[in-house]
C-alpha cells in the first residue's frame, strides 16, 4: 500500500507518528535518547583528568529497558574504572574534586532542547530516507 | 559581586546558622593531615549554567556540599546531611540581586573513605532569578 503524506512542522510529525506509526515513533525516540547519552558520555570523557586511558574507555552509554511509557539510556562507568567516584568527589590521591559528570550534566541542561530537536530531526530524516530506499522510491 | 560568590556566601551563612563548622576549603596541618574541626562541612564544586528567558536572566546552579566525619559510623555524617536537607531543601537563601526560584536536593550519598573517615556528598540544585 502506498500513500502520500505531507508533513509541516513538529506538530505534524508528532501527530503522524502517534496515529500512523507508533512503533516507528518509539524506535525513533529510542535512537534519539541513545544518541544524547552517547553525546553525554563523550563530553564526560573530555573532562576526565589524564590517566592511563582506562577511565575514558570505561565511560559508556547504555540502552536501558525503560517502561511502557518511558525510554531510557544511561551513562555508566565500567567496574574496571571503579576509581571514577574518587575523582568525581575529590577523594583521590590528588584531593581534587574533578566533578566531570556534574559539569557535563550542567553543560547539557541549557542545551538539551536544542540538542534533542537536532538529533531527533537528523534521525527522522535518516529513517525516512532509509524507508524510501527500501520501498524502491 | 558575582552570582557564584553570592551563592556560595549564602550557603555558607545558611549552614553556619545551623551551628555546623563550614569551610570553603578545609585547613591542612603542616604535616599534610587535617587541621579542621571535625565534623565539618565543606562547600565543594558549584557549577552554574545560564537560565535566561526572553525577559529575565538567571542561573541554574548545582552546589555540592561535602560532609566529613571521623566517628567511624555513618550516623553522624547522615545526621548532618539531614540537618542540611531540612535547611536547604525547598528553603530560601539570602542573596543580593538574586532570588531563589527553587532549591532542592538531587543527590545524597555517604562513603567510607580509605583513611576510615566518612565522606558525605549532597548536591543541591538552585534556580536563581536576577531581580
Amino acid at each position: 500500500m502506498t500513500f502520500d503524506v505531507t508533513i509541516r512542522g513538529i506538530a505534524d510529525v508528532n501527530r503522524i507518528l502517534k496515529e500512523i506509526a507508533p512503533n516507528e515513533a518509539k524506535n525513533l525516540m529510542r535512537a534519539t535518547v541513545q544518541a544524547i547519552a552517547v553525546d553525554v558520555a563523550k563530553a564526560a570523557k573530555d573532562r576526565t583528568p589524564d590517566d592511563t586511558g582506562l577511565l575514558d574507555k570505561s565511560i559508556k552509554a547504555k540502552r536501558e529497558r525503560g517502561t511502557r511509557t518511558t525510554i531510557a539510556s544511561s551513562v555508566r562507568v565500567a567496574g574496571a574504572a571503579f576509581y571514577w567516584r574518587f575523582l568525581e568527589y575529590g577523594q583521590g590521591p590528588d584531593n581534587v574534586e574533578h566533578a566531570m559528570f556534574l559539569q557535563t550534566l550542567q553543560a547539557l541542561r541549557p542545551e538539551i532542547d536544542r540538542k534533542y530537536l537536532e538529533i531527533f530531526t537528523a534521525k527522522l530524516i535518516a529513517r525516512l530516507a532509509r524507508k524510501r530506499r527500501a520501498s524502491g522510491g | 559581586m558575582s552570582a557564584e560568590i553570592d551563592l556560595q556566601k549564602a550557603i555558607f551563612q545558611a549552614l553556619s546558622g545551623l551551628g555546623l563548622t563550614v569551610y570553603d576549603a578545609a585547613p591542612q596541618a603542616i604535616d599534610g593531615g587535617s587541621d579542621a574541626n571535625w565534623p565539618y562541612v565543606e562547600i565543594g564544586f558549584i557549577s552554574m549554567a545560564a537560565f535566561d528567558t526572553a525577559n529575565s536572566t538567571g542561573f541554574d546552579a548545582v552546589a555540592r556540599i561535602h560532609t566529613r566525619s571521623k566517628t567511624g559510623s555513618m550516623a553522624e555524617c547522615k545526621g548532618i546531611q539531614g540537618q542540611i536537607y531540612e535547611r536547604l531543601h525547598r528553603g530560601g537563601l539570602t542573596l543580593t540581586g538574586l532570588q531563589v526560584v527553587t532549591m532542592q536536593r538531587e543527590l545524597s550519598r555517604c562513603d567510607r573513605v580509605p583513611d576510615s573517615t566518612m565522606h558525605g556528598v549532597c548536591e543541591y540544585r538552585v534556580i536563581l532569578d536576577k531581580i
